[in-house]
């Protein structure tokens, strides 16, 4: 069952391209936000000329070697097709799991250094990524979506992840340092099936990201955003589907806006009229750190159902000013202060990431972005 | 350490401190009382360098210097504490984390290398035992859901991790309960010493029960009116604040 004509139009490949240069430019940027369909930027507006090397002082060499020197590091394993008639029943987790990825060309890392496995997937490999997931014996799968390609003007992708009953994955995705990405994401959850997504974004100058859900009875869906360090516009879009009874969802989605920069969000919890007793939450909350950035968020509900807890909120502050007396009246410098309100911010984003690698990862992009 | 000459100090508009004169001395313990609303909490703030407060008239010289030329962060670097009366909670930066900061922060100024993990680690834990705070309190974020007392003994945790010069301490004794009065005190005399000193603003006799005070000043309507020995303090307590205020 598909979410919205929407995404069946992005399941054919060839589409893509027409589908995002027909919406994304016959609609206004944010300039109203009474229009119901506000989420699209408008891209052939947007400025171009903004380099990031000069917004941010950051070593993007240094950041780019890290995701590098990460990988390479560690033992990678090819997978071809002839893998996938092979039956695993030994301990080597990446080849168990990379055997359960249907698309043949996928490359699997083993991080053996770490107590848990995570698959490495370098989205800019694919065109378009489907991963079926039927792995239901208590496992979790952990995946870190990347993209690798040094363009900074990536081609639009379309990753979906289709969960069997019982099963369970922790996405981590994160996109830097590019001057333009757009990537749509969906999840089809089975009954009882869970998803666990964070997405970290910084030193970016026109991002978006889509993230379409569809849970079925009995699942669970998660997902987090931390967005910062970026320029330009930056627009976070999820549509959280309750088809079925019984499922919870939890959203929050933290952006950090400054120097001009412009983040949005917009998100809708749908509940069928059948899915009752959903429970569902959605949080955004923005820190603008300046009078000349902007952010809007909005959060939407459309419910058919009777017997459901739906609550959303959303917030905008600024850093403050009693907070950084009481760390100044400690010694603490208000530059150094605001670093570390800035990390404060984005800590519960992180926390939600349960996979250790996966949070050591993070937490290097945001030390390296926020210090 | 500490000289304020006929302060005066006001908020939009509205003038608080209406000419305070104060001086307080290496090894000294000061007390200051005085009803709600007479200027207690504005000059600690005040001292410490909060924002929006108009000096009017007036100077304040700490260890020599000009206080008011000083921003927030140097004055603290530069041995100045303030225990507030009301402490902040901090979302997201844990305790031990913070502290740590402002120890290095502190040593950054005085142009010390930064204190490594395991002394740290060591101090914060004989320092917390000291005060008897729960190690676990320390791995929770700043002050975020501690009760009204284990703010208060957060506040005299970085007092002591801090090693001011002067520690103003505004109500600290406020929402202890007596044990933890008396372990909080206990802290107090333990840190005092020869060289530092300590203002201590509380309404009540029972913490200079503990700490025993060199001076005690009653402050009403923005001036000192009255200043004496521990005993003023046993009188005010008889008398209230009314008769005191007058003599
Ligand atoms: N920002 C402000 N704007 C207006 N009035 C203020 C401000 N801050 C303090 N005041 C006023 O100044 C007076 C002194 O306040 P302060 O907090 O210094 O009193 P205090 O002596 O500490 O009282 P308490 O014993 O209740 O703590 C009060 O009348 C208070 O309302
Ligand atoms: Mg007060």
């Amino acid at each position: 069952m598909k979410l919205q004509p929407l995404v069946d139009l992005l399941l054919n490949n060839n589409k893509i391209y027409e589908y995002i240069s027909l919406n994304l430019t016959s609609r206004d940027p944010f300039s109203n936000p009474k229009i119901e369909n506000y989420k699209y930027s408008q891209l052939n507006k947007l400025d171009y000329n903004k380099s990031l090397n000069n917004i941010y002082e950051c070593d993007l060499e240094v950041k780019d070697n890290f995701i590098n020197n990460y990988l390479l590091n560690k033992k990678i394993v090819e997978i071809d097709k002839k893998l996938l008639s092979w039956n695993f029943k030994g301990p080597d987790s990446a080849l168990r799991l990379a055997a359960l990825i249907k698309n043949p060309k996928l490359n699997i890392y083993d991080l053996d250094n770490f107590k848990e496995n995570v698959c490495i997937i370098d989205i800019s490999k694919y065109e378009d990524l489907n991963i079926e997931f039927n792995y239901s014996k208590k496992a979790k799968l952990s995946i870190l979506l990347i993209d690798s390609d040094k363009n900074k003007n990536s081609n639009p992708r379309y990753i979906s992840f289709n969960l069997s009953k019982d099963s369970e994955i922790e996405i981590l995705s994160i996109n830097l340092n590019k001057s333009i990405s757009l990537l749509f994401y969906e999840f089809n959850l089975s009954d009882f099936s869970k998803v666990n997504v964070t997405t970290i974004q910084a030193n970016n100058l026109h991002l978006r990201n889509e993230f379409y859900f569809n849970l079925q009875s009995n699942c669970s869906a998660k997902i987090s955003g931390a967005n910062f360090c970026n320029s330009g516009v930056n627009d976070n879009y999820s549509f959280m589907q309750h088809s079925n009874p019984n499922s919870s969802s939890r959203e929050v989605f933290k952006s950090i806006v400054d120097k001009g920069a412009i983040t949005n969000f917009q998100g809708k919890i749908y509940v069928d009229s059948i899915a009752q007793k959903t429970d569902g939450y959605q949080m955004s909350k923005s820190l603008l750190l300046d009078d000349i950035s902007r952010c809007n968020n909005k959060p939407e509900l459309e419910i058919y159902a009777d017997d459901v807890k739906c609550s959303h909120g959303s917030t905008v502050s600024k850093i403050d000013n009693d907070l950084l007396y009481y760390f100044n009246s400690r010694g603490i410098n208000s530059e150094l202060a605001i670093n570390i309100l800035k990390k404060a911010f984005i800590k519960e984003i992180l926390d939600s990431i349960e996979t250790l690698p996966l949070r050591s990862v993070s937490d290097r992009i945001v030390s390296n972005f926020l210090s | 350490m500490l000289e304020i000459k006929d302060l005066k100090v006001s908020v939009d508009q509205k003038k608080i401190l209406k000419g305070l004169s104060l001086k307080i001395n290496k090894g000294e313990v000061h007390a200051l009382m005085g009803p709600n609303g007479s200027g207690k909490s504005t000059l600690s703030y005040v001292l410490s360098g909060k924002d929006n407060y108009n000096i009017d008239e007036g100077s304040i010289s700490f260890k020599n210097e000009n206080l008011l030329n000083m921003d927030v962060d140097e004055r603290a670097n530069k041995g100045l504490f303030l225990a507030f009366q009301y402490p902040m909670e901090i979302p997201g930066v844990q305790t031990s984390f913070f502290l740590r900061t402002a120890i290095n922060a502190k040593r950054k100024f005085l142009n010390l290398p930064e204190l490594d993990a395991l002394e740290f680690a060591k101090s914060l834990k004989t320092i917390s035992e000291d005060l008897s705070i729960d190690p676990e309190i320390l791995k929770r974020d700043l002050n975020l859901n501690y009760s009204g007392g284990e703010k208060k003994k957060q506040e005299i945790l970085q007092l002591s991790m801090l090693n001011p010069d002067l520690a103003i301490l505004d109500e600290t004794d406020s929402g202890l309960d007596i044990d933890a009065l008396r372990v909080v005190a206990d802290g107090v005399n333990k840190f005092r010493s020869s060289d530092n000193a300590f203002l201590i603003i509380t309404h009540y006799q029972r913490l200079l029960d503990y700490v025993k005070p060199d001076f005690v000043h009653i402050i009403a309507d923005g001036n000192i009116v009255n200043s004496g020995d521990y005993s003023l303090a046993i009188e005010l307590e008889e008398k209230g604040y009314e008769k005191m205020a007058n003599v």
